[in-house]
Formats: structure tokens, sequence, C-alpha cells
């Protein structure tokens, strides 16, 4: 085999890796639940970040920003969606988690068209709920215990 | 004096044109996750690539010859194949990188969706590599990478803890929540990023192409030795205002604007553009380089006519044509929604996968006093280099089993 | 040149040949070996091209390397490019020929595809 040969098996399968699978048990279900909540946390992070900076960054680099975080937000719900929920305990945990990916979407979508109208007044008001969605989010990032 | 100010501006343009979006992306991602804490591996890979391109800078005024001319004569025609490919493969990837960074960075500006910008910048950066007068372009970009210095300003704006930072920078340690592997394969990750083979690859055929001789050995040395600690400090910056700003949130860095953020915060807007500015021309740079040095492997490899040597393109048409599909092929890999940062991830950690085969004919070749006579590498070159090619292959032989076991770092 | 004694694998095998000018011509791919001179074996020609080339691989790569470079003579001549010891001035670094660019056959390649390829952009 040669060496390109190697480098692209191993690109393969480096990026089928990190494909998302099914869950078998409540424990690993709890681990995907958990670390999906960071990744959303993370995201908020961002969120919380360019709110602080609607006045010291141009408009563009804000509206792609918001964008960004939007598609990001989205992706990973969905990601999580296609996860099978194990038992009963697990469909509880993906009704919490569900109800507050929700949220964050539905606050990210506001966000971003109001910063691509370039209305930045209003981000802060539309960024209400995001205390408590974090809030939310570092709980359940602690379900694995 | 003329001569004085041709070689600050040498040094000037090896600032600029250390950081590209291998290393802006990579130390950023690093910064937000681990803090300082990786902060050696840009100075490791630093130190590394300066000790190798100021080899590869003697050995092409010394004997008139690149590096990949010399990896064939040395490695022998299969092994240098084989280096051929990869070297090229990966190239093609931090092509497809650097022309997604530029396009990212019109796209920030201009909030208008940065796979729109990919066929126009893959077409301006066709022209110039075409017809127009290279290394203007070279050194105006050069300057304007320059822009990146904003990190270091912004730094000292957000006035951190310098010497709990410092303490954390040398005293290096696992976060919490971090396994060991994944720790080490960001550690590739930003020696790769630094340590790029591209990077000699076209330093090597530039100095060949500017007729570098004995008498350039002083301006190879400050390149190298000056400018290119000047670009670590760049990429140091960036990790350390994404370790500031970004950790704390626990900001998974995935896209370039959230690199921008801390600037935001420290300098407003102006910072924001001058940080633009920076990367688009650092992207724009590294994209000539990349898509060059894509073809000087292959033309150096079988002996084809490349660069300067023909006054016409149609006299090198082999090298242009090694061009124009390489273009295409980034390009349409950008194209398909391919996710830069990832790309730059996987480019940076297969460079660093790549290297001993680049790097080890380089040392070989320095130290042959029938090429190089008196210039030949001294003992103390000679313990750095061989140090750097031990930990070169032992890199090589865990990257791979690192990268599938942390999953490429998640 | 012609009475100097080389390592012909280390120091002719791969190296660039350039013209008088400093113009790429190849690389030496591989050596026409003379056997029959009372001396001793001697080097009658460099080989240049990917036809040479391909000979020094094996298996897929040799026929794949071989093959596209035979698909593109004009003439049904197979052969590989062959440059006559008594053209080459010094070997060092660099093998340098005695003749300039223009006396040379250009590479097949490069010919064809500046008449088809690159030849047609404007500019070129």
């Amino acid at each position: 085999m040669s060496v390109r040969g190697l480098v692209s098996a191993c690109v393969v399968l480096a990026i089928c890796a990190g494909c998302a699978s099914s869950s078998r048990t409540d424990d690993d279900y709890r681990h995907k639940v958990a670390n999906t909540a960071e990744t959303l946390n993370g995201v908020l992070g961002t969120v919380e970040l360019a709110l602080k900076v609607t006045t010291r960054a141009p408009a563009p680099f804000l509206s792609v920003t918001f964008a960004e975080a939007d598609d990001d937000a989205s992706a990973t719900a969905s990601n999580f969606d296609a996860i099978q929920p194990p038992s009963a305990a697990a469909d509880r945990l993906r009704e919490q988690l569900d109800q507050v990916m929700q949220g964050t979407v539905s606050m990210l979508d506001d966000l971003r068209i109001a910063a691509r109208r370039n209305r930045m007044a209003e981000l802060a008001d539309l960024a209400k709920p995001l205390r408590s969605l974090q809030d939310k989010l570092d709980k359940l990032e602690g379900v694995a215990g | 004096m003329k001569k004085l100010l041709q070689i600050a501006l040498g040094v000037l343009t090896a600032i600029g044109g250390f950081v590209d979006i291998g290393d802006f992306v990579t130390s950023a991602v690093v910064g937000a996750r681990f803090g300082m804490s990786l902060a050696w591996a840009i100075l490791v890979g630093t130190l590394g690539i300066v000790v190798y391109a100021e080899m590869s800078g003697r050995v092409a005024a010394l004997t008139k010859r690149a590096v990949f001319d010399v990896v064939r004569e040395r490695l022998g025609v299969r092994f240098a194949m084989a280096n051929l490919f990869s070297a090229y493969f990966i190239n093609l990837l931090t092509l497809t990188a650097e022309l997604a960074g530029v396009a990212i960075a019109i796209e920030l500006a201009t909030s208008v969706n940065y796979l729109l910008w990919v066929p126009i910048v893959g077409l301006v950066v066709w022209l110039v590599v075409w017809k127009l007068p290279f290394e203007v372009m070279e050194n105006a970009f050069g300057m304007l990478g320059l822009c990146l210095l904003v990190f270091i300003i912004a730094l000292w704006q957000l006035g951190p803890d310098w010497s709990g930072m410092l303490d954390h920078a040398s005293h290096p340690t696992v976060p919490q929540g971090e396994g060991h592997p994944t720790w080490w394969y960001y550690a590739i990750g930003l020696f790769g990023a630094a340590m790029t083979p591209y990077e000699v690859f076209f330093f090597s055929s530039g100095a060949v192409e500017e007729r570098w001789g004995r008498q350039d050995l002083i301006t190879n040395r400050l390149n190298v030795f000056v400018g290119f600690p000047l670009g670590a400090a760049i990429s140091l910056s960036i990790m350390a205002c994404s370790a500031l700003v970004l950790g704390p949130l626990h900001v998974e860095v995935s896209h370039v604007s959230q690199v921008g953020l801390p600037i935001a915060l420290a300098l407003g807007k102006l910072g924001v553009a001058a940080m633009l500015v920076g990367f688009f021309a650092a992207t724009f740079g590294a994209s000539l380089e990349t898509l060059l040095s894509a073809g000087y492997t292959f033309a150096q490899y079988f002996g084809w006519t490349w660069g300067k040597a023909a006054s016409r393109p149609r006299e090198a048409s082999r090298f242009q044509t090694v061009l124009l599909i390489s273009l295409f092929a980034a390009m349409a890999l950008a194209l398909t929604t391919i996710d830069p940062v990832k790309v730059t991830e996987y480019s940076v950690v297969l460079s660093a996968a790549a290297l001993p085969l680049t790097y080890f004919p380089i040392l070989v070749i320095a130290n042959d006093r029938g090429y190089m006579g008196d210039k030949a590498n001294g003992w103390f070159s000679n313990t750095i280099a061989t140090g750097y090619l031990v930990i070169i292959v032992a890199v090589t032989l865990v990257t791979l089993p690192l990268m599938i076991a942390t999953k490429a770092g998640m | 040149m012609a009475d100097q004694i080389l390592y012909a694998g280390r120091q002719l095998l791969d190296r660039q040949i350039a013209t008088s000018e400093g113009r790429s011509v190849g690389k030496v791919d591989d050596l026409e070996i003379d056997l029959d001179q009372p001396g001793g074996p001697v080097v009658a020609a460099l080989l240049t091209g990917q036809i040479a080339l391909g000979a020094r691989f094996r298996g897929r790569l040799s026929v794949w390397v071989t093959s596209i470079a035979q698909r593109l003579r004009a003439s049904g001549d197979l052969e590989p490019r062959r440059l006559d010891i008594r053209l080459v001035s010094s070997v060092a670094a660099t093998v340098t020929l005695r003749v300039p660019h223009g006396d040379l056959p250009p590479a097949d390649l490069e010919a064809w595809l500046a008449e088809h390829f690159i030849g047609r952009i404007p500019g070129a």
C-alpha cells in the first residue's frame, strides 16, 4: 500500500470514527446527553461573548457569528435526536434535553434574524433566556456523574 | 542601505508569512480547550522549523537546488515517489483550507457566504501565479500579514495575570476532564502546523529562484532566526487570547469568527478589521505558497522546468498544468462544503506524520562536504537537527494511532 | 568529462540535468552503459524522461508511468530520451550540458501540453 493510500484510509477511518452511533446502555446514553449539553453550552458561550461586543464588532462579523452559532446548535440538536434512547429513564432525560435544545435553537434563530437585519439594539432583549438555558445545560452536563 | 532595506523586508515578510490558517486555527482551538498547557508545542515546532528551514536555505544557496530536488537524489526514486504523493496530498488539503480561509475572511467582512467567494478567490490566486510579479505580491501579503500582530496588542489590552500564565505554560498539566491522548494529539497538531513541509519547499525554491549564493547566507539566517520566532509569537498570542476569553466560557472553537471575539472585546471594531486584513493576507499568501509548492514538488521530482527559468508560462507547461489541476481540485474540495476548520486540523496533523521523508534528506545533504564545503553543518546544528529527527520519527509513529484512539481529538 | 571516474549510481543517477544556460532538461532517470570498451564498462548516454523512469519502478506503477509517456510520443519510436555523454560538460550537484536549450528536442509531455492546453490560455 502506498503512503497516500494509507493516509487516505486513515482519514476515512478517523472521519467515520467521529459519527454518532446508537446507545446500548443507560450509562452510555447519559454520557451522550452530557456531551451534547456541553457542546451546546460552548455555543451559548460564544453567543454570550458576541452579545458583549455588539457595539464593538462590525455588523457583518456579528451577523456571521450568530448565524454560525445557530447552525452549530441546530446540528448538535439533530445529531442528538438521531440517538435511540435505550429505556424509559433515558426517554425522560431526552425530553429534558430536548426542551432546552428547542429553547436554545429558537433563541438563536431570533438572534440570527435580528443581527442579519442589523437591529443590534434588540439583541439583548432577545437573549433574555440565555442565562436560564445555560443553568439547565450545566445541570444536564452533570448527569453522567 | 538598499541591502539593509531588503533584509528588513525579508524579515518582515517572514513574520507575516509564518502564520497561516494551520497555526491560526490550531492555536485558537488549543488555547480555548487546553489553556496555555500546550504552548511548549509551538516553541518546539518553531525551533524545529528554524533549524530545518535554515538548512534548506543554506543548501539552496550553495548547491542551487531546492528541497524536493535533493529528496529524490538522497531517498532514491521509489521512496521519493511515495514522499511526492504524500506531500502533494497534504499540500492539497492545506491549499483547500487556505483558499477557504481567504473566502471566510471576506465572508466576515461582507456577511456573504464564503462558498460564493471560493471560485473568485481561486481565480485571483491563479492570475497571480500565472502572470503577476510574484515577489511583489509575496512581499505585499507578508506585510499585510503583520496586521495579525493585533493579537499581541489585544493580549496586552486584556491584561492577563502574566506570571500565572507563564507558570501555567512552563508547568504543563493536562486540564481536568481531558484525556492524555487528546492532549498529545493536539500537541502534534501544533507541532505539525509549525513544521509544515510546504514551508521548506517554498522557502528553498524561492532561494533558488532568487539565485541566492554565499553572500545571502546572512539574509537566510536573519529571515529564519528573527522572522520565524516573531511569527511564532503571534501564534502564542492567539492561543493566549483564546485561553483568556474563550476558555472560561467553554467555547469549542470551530469557526474563524470565534477567534475574533477576544479581539472585539479588547480592541473594538478597528481591531477586528485589522485581524480580518491580517487573516486575509496570511491565508492568501499561504494559498500562493501551497499552490506553488504543489507544482514545485512535481517539477523537482521529475526535473521539469519550473518558476522563473521559464520566461513564459508555456515554456513550463507541465508545471503550469499541475498548478491548474491542483487549484481546481482544492476549489472543488472546498466547495463540497467540507468544514474548513476540520480540513485544517487534519492537514496539520497529517503534515506532522509525513515529516521524516522531507526532513531527513535535508539533514543528510547539509552534512555533505562535497556539496557544502566549509558551510556544511557544524556539531551544534547537527545535534539539534538529529534530536529533531528523532522527535519527528516518534511523532510519525504515534500520529495515526492517536488519531484513531482520540477520534481525531474529539 | 569523457574519462572521469564517477560512482554512477550515487553521483550521476537522479541528478538534475541543465542546459548550458541553466534551463532544466530533466533528471538522469537511467544510464546507458557501453560494456564493450577495453577499459571496462563506460557510461555512453544519459536517459531521461518518464519512459526511462518507468523502467525503474516495479509492477503497475512502472506500466503506468511508462505507458502514459509512450502514448504521448508522436513518432512510433518508444525508446527513452537519450543524451549522449559527449554532450555533458560537467557533473556536480547538477549535470550541465554543453548545448543550449534550443539545440535539444523538447520533452514530449511539455510539448504536448504547450500545444494543446497551456499554450491556448491567453497570455501563455
